[in-house]
């Protein structure tokens, strides 16, 4: 066996995940949709349906993209007319971020593709060993944000 | 404990690694030399021991053949790789690295080789090796059915 190299290793795994994607059957519907667009409609919707209201410090965190990058991809959904930014209470600076009507549909269309693929992945995989699995990217995220 | 999201959890980490790499990596900083270009530079230099062809590059990092092509292409370009005609077969063509290549790797082990320790801080022998396995149970998993969903 060649010597064990996690991060090719994590790099190769993800580059079977984007195109598994890439050959899924929803993908023309979606097609305005780019990569990081449909990762953050999946997290807004994910959020809204527990009633959790979400920021664009949320999305930097949980995606560990930089502000810079979020501010670019959040302005051009909101002209793609995917997301709204909403004002809240006194702070009008704080926005909270929504989807209009028209991301809520492709995400239910992205879902089908997405719960299957998850699916896919988890095959033959114990409860036990995805919580260690969870644990084990957990303790590799904050090894490399501690950087 | 909430529902794990296998697929966001890798993507986000992949992320990190990605970024780290970019700020850390001092191969990069020489001629424009990408996060893929040292991937297989080092792949190559780590099996001199026999002859490495588009294919296998192509397998080992789960690329389309045509992102290989213009990635081998660009390497080309850049005076990274050379392609040696084999005398069994013209159309074959091996891949071996240049000598400038070959400075690079160096600087790239010591790169790399640092992201490991960084990642793997903290774990034990025996909890990459079953990291190690999960990785490669989804990846069979996810080749598994590719069939099925490609037209």
């Amino acid at each position: 066996m060649e010597e064990i190299r996690i991060g090719l290793e994590l790099r190769t795994l993800n580059n079977l995940i984007r195109r598994y994607f890439d050959f899924s059957s929803h993908k023309n519907e979606v097609e305005t949709i780019t990569g990081n667009n449909g990762w953050i409609i999946g997290y807004l919707g994910d959020n809204a349906e527990v009633g959790k209201d979400i920021y664009q410090k949320d999305i930097e965190d949980y995606f560990n993209i930089t502000r810079s990058t979020v501010s670019n991809v959040l302005s051009l959904m909101e002209q793609k007319g995917l997301i709204q930014r909403q004002a809240v209470g006194q702070d009008a600076r704080l926005k909270k971020i929504v989807l209009t009507d028209k991301a809520k549909e492709i995400k239910g269309l992205m879902k089908e593709d997405v719960e299957r693929l998850e699916h896919t992945l988890k095959n033959g995989f114990t409860d036990e060993e995805l919580k260690t699995l969870y644990e084990y990217i957990q303790r590799m995220k904050k090894n490399i944000s501690k950087n | 404990m909430n529902k794990i999201w296998t697929i966001r959890e890798l993507h986000s980490l992949n992320n990190l690694i990605a970024r780290y790499f970019d700020f850390s990596s001092r191969a990069k900083e020489i001629d424009a030399v990408t996060c893929s270009n040292i991937c297989i530079i080092g792949y190559l230099s780590d099996n001199t021991d026999k002859n490495v062809y588009q294919r296998n590059l192509e397998d080992r990092f789960t690329i389309t053949r045509s992102t290989a092509s213009k990635e081998l292409k660009l390497m080309e370009q850049k005076g990274l790789i050379q392609r040696q005609s084999v005398s069994c077969d013209a159309r074959l063509k091996k891949i071996v690295l240049t000598e400038k290549a070959w400075e690079l790797r160096n600087l790239m082990k010591e790169d790399v080789e640092k992201m490991e320790q960084v990642i793997t801080k903290g774990f034990k022998d025996e909890e990459l090796k079953i990291l190690y396995s999960y990785i490669q149970r989804m990846k069979e998993n996810i080749s598994n059915t590719k069939s099925t969903l490609q037209p």
